[in-house]
């Protein structure tokens, strides 16, 4: 009975891993692309990779890779915003791109209210969000066929009440 | 064998999650037979890419009731984080099948938003219409149902949690999931009930022993101020996480996971 547990959790990751990898990044057009801008995005960052194929985080099939993990991330970011207090609820995505040394760049935000309906929050809440992204250190780049790769990372905080409430995924 | 049958019926459902086209034919709906078929382009083509949504739109553009194109279309968004085009795409999909596609929103409202409140309308309106049983995440790894508890309990409601979890445990011909004898025991220890806890994270060893069961058991000890049996189960614990035999997701993060620092505060709890 233990061997078929042990069997049935080892096929679900199989699955899971079915459901994450591809042979090949997708090309660009896809979904979620981030093209460069040069009036917002920083010259300086580059891809190490081929601009038309980039992955995302969830390719490793580990979800988010960071120093410290994501606890790490998450105290870093709940004691910078302790004592913020919003005036606006809602989810703001903050989208970004990881390259294969672990440098972020071109960051894309999307804000909703709390019932997924877009909106435009102000500068005084997505600004600091966006601000306290870009200065996330200790990203980890994606490991594809023994080689260090760029990928599509993203951020959701959920503000409630005027509080961080939640940081996703 | 029972767990492994219904963990393989579920992954052979969303692996067959097209829907047979000739059934429509059969029924005479000629317009969402042509529909299928186009939306079938999309197959060998990842999620994300521009022909799978291309195939989707073209699908949709033939026949816009064809519920089905909305829910794999909303995918890719779900996973880049764009939740304003997922949930308008879901919405649309519920609206036009919600026994077929509630499931999936309410699943992903508490899985990737952590929209506990809306989990638990979708879950349970999908209860009220359904004759049978509601079925599980999309995922496979949790019943609705237990999904719904740890709703209620992210929003304080920890007795009603341990309420919902004991009688899904207790329903006829169900097999207990991979994490619902681990977050049972959570929330027994989060309400002091250390017997209950014990007893519900050993059960949980015989069904997926992880590090969270063993993490949580040794913090049960601590409370019981068995030091020795709290020591072993911690430091079993940090090996089994080294070992990432651990709660693993490729998109988020379980509920009641841990991670090293977890334990290793633990064990600074022992030693001072």
């Amino acid at each position: 009975m233990r061997a078929i547990r042990i069997l049935s959790i080892m096929m679900i990751l199989a699955m899971a891993q079915c459901r994450t990898q591809k042979s090949e990044s997708e090309p660009r057009g896809s979904v979620g692309d981030i093209v460069f801008d040069p009036q917002t995005d920083d010259p300086n960052f580059s891809l190490c990779g081929s601009e038309e194929y980039l992955f995302q985080y969830f390719n490793s099939g580990k979800g988010i890779a960071i120093e410290g993990e994501k606890k790490g991330l998450e105290q870093q970011l709940f004691a910078l915003f302790k004592n913020t207090k919003f005036k606006n609820d809602g989810y703001v995505r903050i989208r970004f791109i990881v390259n294969c040394k672990g440098e972020s760049g071109r960051f894309r935000v999307l804000t909703s209210d709390l019932q997924f309906n877009e909106n435009k929050m102000p500068s005084t809440v997505t600004e600091p969000l966006l601000k306290a992204c870009k200065e996330i250190k200790g990203w980890k780049p994606l490991i594809y066929n023994e080689k260090a790769r760029d990928y599509y990372q993203y951020l959701t905080f959920v503000i409630v009440d005027g509080q961080l409430k939640e940081i996703l995924p | 064998m029972k767990l492994l049958c219904l963990i393989l019926s579920f992954v052979v459902i969303k692996a067959m999650a097209q829907p047979n086209c000739n059934a429509y034919l059969y029924y005479g709906d000629t317009l969402k037979y042509k529909a299928c078929t186009i939306a079938e382009k999309r197959q060998g083509y990842y999620q994300f890419s521009k022909e799978y949504q291309k195939a989707l739109d073209e699908a949709l553009a033939v026949d816009p009731t064809f519920a089905f194109a909305y829910e794999v279309k909303s995918t890719a968004y779900l996973k880049s984080g764009d939740f304003v085009t997922w949930f308008q795409l879901m919405n649309k999909a519920v609206a036009l099948d919600p026994k077929e596609h509630l499931p999936y929103r309410g699943w992903c409202r508490y899985q990737f938003f952590r929209d506990y409140e809306g989990a638990i309308q979708d879950i349970e309106r999908l209860d009220s219409l359904s004759k049978y049983d509601i079925g599980y995440s999309v995922n496979a790894e949790y019943h609705l149902h237990i999904a719904r508890a740890l709703c209620y309990k992210f929003l304080g409601q920890k007795q009603k949690a341990i309420s919902i979890i004991e009688n899904q445990l207790k329903a006829p011909n169900y097999n207990p999931g991979l994490f619902d004898y681990l977050h049972l025991g959570v929330l027994y220890w989060q309400e002091n009930d250390l017997e209950r806890a014990e007893a519900s994270l050993i059960k949980q060893q015989e069904i997926n022993d992880l590090a969270e069961n063993r993490y949580y058991l040794g913090r049960v000890y601590l409370l019981q101020q068995n030091i020795t049996k709290a020591k072993e189960q911690l430091q079993t614990a940090k090996e089994k996480y080294l070992k990432e035999s651990r709660m693993t997701d490729p998109y988020t993060v379980h509920a009641d996971k841990i991670y090293m620092k977890d334990i290793e505060s633990a064990l600074k709890m022992i030693q001072e």
